[in-house]
């Protein structure tokens, strides 16, 4: 783990530029200067725009604001995907900065969670690495915590604290020493062609034979359709490509998307 | 099943609490037969490419001040202040959104998948209301019942919470196997939110797969009357 903190905090660290515009039926008072912003790639859109919100709420009537949302060339913005799998998803094939519309109205039911406070994100987040364990560890070590550490994984991830994030979640990315992996590899696939939101599937990390499994492996069983004859495959894994005779080690964070 | 069937399971969570996928489907189409023969709506909704799919419900409740009875309406018998009734959405709509002008018709659609991750059957809802606004996660907090409001309050997130449902985007993820757990526990939803199928379908589930052992401290949840033994089909 410790030859992989180089490339921990490279995947921490990510950041996209990204400019906010109001969106131009909002209501102002005064005309909205738009808003420049690098967002991290691996928190939550909800979790890092309270500076985006206040500066459109300085132009607007309070009662022209109800719950803000974003959007992006008419794509309204999950808030509970990660900043980086949204952006890599939809404009990452665009040029900087990534322009995204803020929106205080009109809150698209059909296509978006409410988000009514910080812990409609951290119990998302929080839900997410439990499942991530129970795929892992059978939840034994995420249940073993106690909830102080549930709250600084948070806390890290709210306050952009590397070190206190990954005090607590390299227990998170441990294996026995007798085994090659965890129990199953937590991963998700996100494809903008396909109408199921993602997906995944269970997926070990070592074959009955011992060898151990590469991306290209997990991609040719879960996913074949991304996958050519000759092993080339685009991916987008938190903004850096990875080559598909990677090994399935725990060199990324907890969650891989 | 017989409601002698909950007294009867038992539960060991480090033994016998995953089971296998393709277990799920095979139990899915036996509880979608019985389903069938009661009348009682469960539908199985296939994936695209068919090699996976998940249960699905719909239903309809009026919220209002008195108690009503409809001919042919599902009241469970109930034993349970009752503060929703089940009933049948008619053929005509009209004639619903005309008796329902004094209350709300809320439409709960519920989704049962199998979830890989923790290999157990996991219960998705959605609470809309009939123009298509979802209740929000408040509406359905403030909706559980108040002597389960305490235990509720202590930690909502962790109890009710909002996901995305693999197939379509739902509201709230509860794994069922923890359904009894749930509700026994006093952090569930008012019953009337559920359908009491529901308790079916983890009894069912369980009583096929696991042997559930009664914790001593919850033998008094027994005689609550979520589970009195009106409450089971």
């Amino acid at each position: 783990m410790t030859d992989d903190k180089d490339v921990l905090r490279d995947v921490w660290f990510g950041r996209i530029p990204t400019c906010f515009t109001l969106y131009q039926d909002e209501i102002t008072e005064r005309e909205a200067e738009p808003y420049y912003l690098l967002l991290p790639r691996v928190s939550y859109l909800t979790l890092v725009t309270d500076k985006v919100k206040k500066h459109f709420q300085k132009v607007m009537r309070q009662e022209d604001i109800s719950e803000i949302w974003f959007e992006y060339e008419g794509t309204p913005l999950k808030w509970h995907y990660p900043i980086g799998l949204l952006f890599d998803l939809l404009a990452s094939s665009s040029a900087l900065p990534w322009n995204i519309t803020v929106h205080f109205k009109s809150f698209p039911e059909k296509d978006l969670l409410h988000c009514p406070s910080k812990d409609a994100i951290e119990a998302h987040f929080m839900s997410c690495m439990k499942e991530a364990d129970a795929l892992k560890h059978k939840s034994q070590v995420i249940n073993e915590m106690q909830k102080k550490d549930h709250k600084q994984l948070w806390m890290g991830l709210q306050n952009d604290r590397f070190d206190q994030f990954w005090a607590i979640n390299r227990k998170l990315m441990e294996y026995p020493a007798e085994e090659n992996g965890f129990r199953y590899i937590p991963f998700r696939i996100y494809q903008t062609t396909t109408e199921r939101p993602f997906i995944q599937k269970l997926f070990r990390p070592v074959a009955a034979d011992g060898q151990l499994h590469t991306l290209g492996d997990l991609l040719k069983e879960v996913c074949p359709s991304a996958v050519d004859p000759e092993d080339r495959v685009s991916l987008c894994c938190s903004g850096w490509s990875a080559v598909v005779r990677s090994w399935l080690t725990a060199t990324s964070t907890s969650e891989f998307k | 099943m017989a409601n002698s069937g909950l007294q009867k399971l038992s539960f060991n969570m480090e033994e016998d609490e995953f089971i296998g996928e393709k277990t799920f489907q095979h139990y899915c189409a036996e509880f979608i037969k019985h389903s069938q023969q009661i009348g009682d709506s469960w539908e199985w909704r296939p994936s695209k490419d068919c090699s996976d799919g998940y249960m699905c419900k719909i239903h309809f409740q009026i919220k209002s001040g008195s108690v009503m009875s409809h001919p042919g309406a599902s009241t469970h018998g109930q034993t349970c202040p009752p503060m929703e009734e089940a009933f049948e959405l008619p053929s005509d709509d009209c004639e619903v959104i005309e008796t329902a002008a004094a209350s709300k018709v809320i439409k709960y659609e519920y989704h049962v998948l199998y979830s890989c991750s923790y290999q157990v059957p996991v219960l998705y809802f959605r609470a809309s209301f009939l123009d298509g606004r979802p209740l929000t996660l408040k509406d359905i907090w403030e909706g559980v019942h108040e002597c389960y409001k305490t235990r509720l309050l202590q930690g909502p997130w962790d109890t009710i919470t909002q996901q995305v449902g693999e197939y379509c985007h739902l509201i709230v993820c509860i794994l069922l196997y923890s359904f009894p757990l749930f509700i026994f526990s006093s952090s569930s939803l008012s019953p009337t939110l559920f359908p009491i199928s529901l308790l079916y379908i983890f009894t069912y589930f369980t009583s096929k797969t696991v042997s559930l052992k009664t914790p001593s401290q919850t033998q008094s949840w027994f005689s609550h009357p979520i589970i009195s033994s009106q409450s089971v089909l």
